[in-house]
């Protein structure tokens, strides 16, 4: 019974155990921070915890927190289910001054246990915030301590690039190297590179351990470590410059107390991590323009290549495949090329190519092959001859480009059993338009009998066909103008002479009232029709009453002039019809006409 | 006596169309059977012995091409090309020709408007050009004399408006077939004839530059003691041997 007890008793501690093991709670901050440092104080548990008991910070001042965060996540490894839960409660604590500080453990409860976290150690530095600008400048130390030991000076940093002039396009070699007097390199902080702006940058190693060296530089020996090196491939032309870089570097320094310190201190010296930034200077690289006289097929290749073309057959069925495969190997910006136009006749159906790719970042830039993998099917039986393929590419050793001819390659392609003459083959059953097969020249044209005929432009006859019209213009104008002078000639003479001829008129109708003829009406009447129309110079045929009462209006006579002589016309011609009323008595018409003419010829 | 003199001058000219045509009819039947060689020999001499023309032109190079001879048969769809700037089978051999060429220099394409400037210009033949800038002349003198006799304004002014449009319109068909005899008889553009080393500076010792591969269009610049100074498509300038290289302009002596 004791021993059944017994093991149960075990059982249960073993099952108790193994259900405490499945909870994890765990205090976790940086180890190394600065006075007056912000940083993040978290604790992380498997389970969902509550009632979380910081223990007493001491020195250490909470700003911010708790803040809680979940995550979960599932993983099925062979048919295996793994849930993984994370709960963590995070502070923002600031850092006390410098010294090594304990954080004791804090508890929590998880489903009705209490947990306990670790213990968690500490180490505030000396900020170095004031020296890190100028990483080679002597850094000014406040306090009342001061390092020893190292004679060397400051830490810094070098971008390092294998050549300062390259043309668009060739790879840069560039190696960020810290350089250390002493040997106290205790571990990093925020670690930020330099902006390659302008290149394409491929990494080339980024030691994930930094391991030191010995250098020297400049006629004194330092610890070095590479803390990075890129192949930069310029993307434009004209001066590119590397911006610097910024790295946080923890550096453990030995101090000496100034005044009352122990034997041992004074004896083995106290080390100090000691914060401190360094950035790199900039770094600039020219960056020449690809030459003049680009080739039409350049593919923005820059390095030194060599090109293969293969076909994988000689000869092939109709509507089958075959491969024809270009591989551009050797060292470059093989990773920048553009992929190679095919212009193969319509008698082949092509296919994207299946790139290939073969090559690693070397300071000569990536090396190795890329290949293009083209599947073509070929429509119609036949030889074919596939077009001249052309690449070109700038090789920068020799200084000019290069071009890469396949020459004309061939494939006879066999007319298989089913292969069905104009077939428009895989295509969808729909029509197809007509497809090329092969390109050659055009045949002969006729001869025409050649007529020996000069085109007109240029010639005697062509320039005398603006001469000639341009002259009879000239002529026209000058007899227009001549007629147009003699018509006015005329019109003056007739204006003159209207008066006197109205006066003439009216004296024999003056002769015709006394021997008391009905013609004096008619005479009168003539009198001042051609009074006008001499003063208009319009043809008396052409007069009516309109056209004068228009034209005397234009000639800027009063209207009530034109009625009055309208109206004596009206009288004269009404008493043709009735004579011998008091209105028509001949004198008074005479005596009117008479003092009308005078005035009209005042105004006109 | 002035029949007779007719009659043999008609005669002739029935003599020499005859011959023509035979040496035509020749021509074609080496070229049909391969003979491209021959067919060559026959176009080139009717090509010293009449007017040049563009089928001449263009079937020579038909012959040279066949026979590989690819900067001579490039040389000769210019000239033809030249001579008939519309003609689509002349363009199309032009251009299978042009595949030929070993070097591959990239040509600065054409602003717009100037190529669509040529495809407007190349719609009428120079003559045609000519022959429309004398007619809207006419229309312009007829109307300006017609104004003369008209007294209305309105119409005056309208017969002025017509008078300046036909007069401008003559104006530019006059500019475009001035412009269409320029390119035609452009005289600084040759085709090169043979391969051929590019030197810096025209004598045997210049450095040499580059090379250049027979067919190629280059831009004569200068000459000096056998040298010509060109430049590609591309801005590359240089010397080469004058004789490596022949003007696409057509001499009077019908070479």
């Amino acid at each position: 019974m004791k021993r059944l007890l017994s093991i149960g008793t075990i059982c249960l501690l073993a099952f108790g155990s193994l259900f405490a093991q499945d909870v994890s709670f765990k205090a976790k901050a940086k180890s190394v921070v600065s006075e007056g440092q912000n940083f993040y104080l978290q604790y992380e548990m498997n389970k969902k915890g509550r009632n979380l008991q910081l223990p007493d910070m001491g020195d250490f001042r909470i700003l911010q927190g708790p803040s809680q965060q979940t995550s979960s996540s599932t993983r099925i490894v062979n048919n295996n289910v793994t849930h993984t839960y994370t709960f963590t409660y995070t502070f923002v604590v600031k850092a006390p001054d410098q010294g090594s500080y304990t954080i004791p453990p804090a508890t929590v409860e998880v489903e009705g246990q209490t947990y306990k976290s670790n213990r968690l150690t500490i180490n505030v530095v000396k900020s170095a915030t004031q020296s890190n600008t100028q990483s080679r400048q002597p850094t000014s130390r406040s306090g009342n301590r001061q390092t020893t030991g190292s004679a060397g000076g400051d830490p810094f940093a070098r971008l390092n690039i294998n050549t300062s002039t390259v043309y668009q396009g060739e790879p840069v070699y560039a190696s960020l190297k810290l350089y250390l007097p002493d040997h106290n390199l205790a571990g990093f902080e925020d670690v930020s590179f330099p902006d390659f702006s302008g290149f394409w940058s491929e990494k080339f190693n980024m030691p994930e351990q930094i391991r030191l060296k010995t250098e020297t530089y400049n006629g004194k020996t330092y610890y070095t470590a590479e803390l990075g090196s890129w192949i930069l491939y310029p993307q434009r032309d004209g001066k590119l410059t590397i911006g610097s870089g910024e790295y946080g570097l923890v550096l453990r320094e030995r101090v000496q107390g100034s005044g009352s310190g122990s034997i041992f201190d004074s004896f083995f010296g106290r080390y100090e991590n000691i914060r401190k930034t360094v950035k790199n200077p900039e770094v600039s690289v020219n960056v020449r323009p690809l030459p003049n006289g680009k080739p039409g097929s350049f593919n923005g290749g820059v390095g030194d290549f060599s090109v293969q073309t293969a076909l994988s057959h000689d000869s092939i069925d109709v509507n089958s495949a075959f491969n024809l495969s270009i591989k551009i190997s050797g060292s470059g910006n093989l990773n920048l090329l553009d992929e190679p136009e095919l212009n193969l006749p319509e008698v082949f159906e092509v296919y994207d190519p299946k790139v290939n790719t073969n090559f690693s970042q070397t300071i000569n830039g990536s090396s190795g092959f890329i290949e293009y993998d083209y599947t073509i099917i070929p429509r119609y039986p036949g030889t074919h001859k596939l077009k001249d393929i052309r690449l070109s590419w700038f090789d920068p050793g020799a200084g000019k480009y290069q071009t890469y001819r396949s020459g004309g390659m061939e494939i006879f392609v066999r007319r298989t059993a089913d292969y069905e003459e104009g077939e428009p083959s895989a295509q969808s059953g729909s029509r197809s338009q007509v497809q090329e097969i092969a390109t050659d020249i055009r045949f002969l044209k006729d001869i025409k009998i050649a007529s020996d005929k000069q085109d007109i432009y240029n010639t005697p006859v062509f320039w005398l066909a603006y001469i000639v019209p341009f002259v009879i213009l000239g002529v026209i104008v000058f007899l227009r103008r001549k007629q147009i002078r003699a018509r006015q000639d005329v019109a003056r003479l007739r204006n003159r002479k209207a008066n006197k001829i109205a006066m003439s008129r009216l004296k024999r109708a003056r002769k015709l009232m006394k021997a008391g003829d009905n013609a004096f009406y008619n005479e009168t009447i003539k009198a001042l029709w051609g009074y006008v129309a001499d003063k208009l110079d319009m043809d008396t045929a052409n007069l009516s009453r309109d056209n004068v009462a228009e034209g005397l209006k234009k000639r800027e006579l009063s209207d009530q002039m034109i009625e009055k002589l309208l109206n004596i016309i009206d009288k004269c011609e009404y008493a043709h019809f009735a004579p011998d009323s008091e209105e028509t008595e001949p004198s008074r018409i005479y005596k009117y006409a008479i003092s009308l003419i005078t005035k009209l010829e005042q105004k006109l | 006596m002035k029949r007779v003199g007719l009659i043999f001058i008609l005669s002739l000219f029935i003599v020499i169309q005859a011959f023509a045509n035979d040496l035509a009819d020749s021509a074609r039947m080496a070229y049909t059977n391969e003979n491209y060689a021959e067919a060559a020999v026959l176009y080139q001499q009717m090509l010293d012995e009449k007017a040049p023309s563009a089928e001449l032109y263009y079937n020579l190079g038909n012959c040279h091409y066949k026979m590989n001879n690819t900067g001579p048969a490039i040389l000769n769809y210019e000239r033809a090309a030249r001579l008939a700037p519309t003609d689509e089978d002349i363009q199309h051999n032009l251009d299978v020709a042009r595949n030929q060429i070993k070097d591959d220099v990239e040509t600065i394409p054409e602003l717009f408007f100037i190529a669509w400037l040529d495809t407007f210009n190349h719609w009428l033949s120079i003559g045609t050009w000519a022959l429309l800038s004398i007619l809207f002349f006419l229309i312009f003198i007829a109307f300006i004399a017609w104004r003369l006799f008209r007294k209305k304004t309105g119409a005056r002014r309208a017969l002025t408006t017509i008078a300046i449009l036909a007069f401008g319109f003559s104006v530019i068909c006059l500019l475009l077939a001035h412009r269409l005899d320029k390119q035609r008889s452009k005289s600084d553009e040759a085709i090169v004839f043979e391969d051929g080393l590019v030197k810096s500076s025209p004598s045997e010792t210049g450095v040499n530059l580059f090379e250049i591969h027979e067919g190629l269009k280059v831009t004569i610049k200068d000459s000096l003691n056998n040298y010509t100074q060109i430049i590609l498509a591309n801005g590359e300038k240089g010397w080469i041997k004058s004789d490596k290289i022949e003007n696409i302009a057509i001499r009077n002596d019908g070479k």
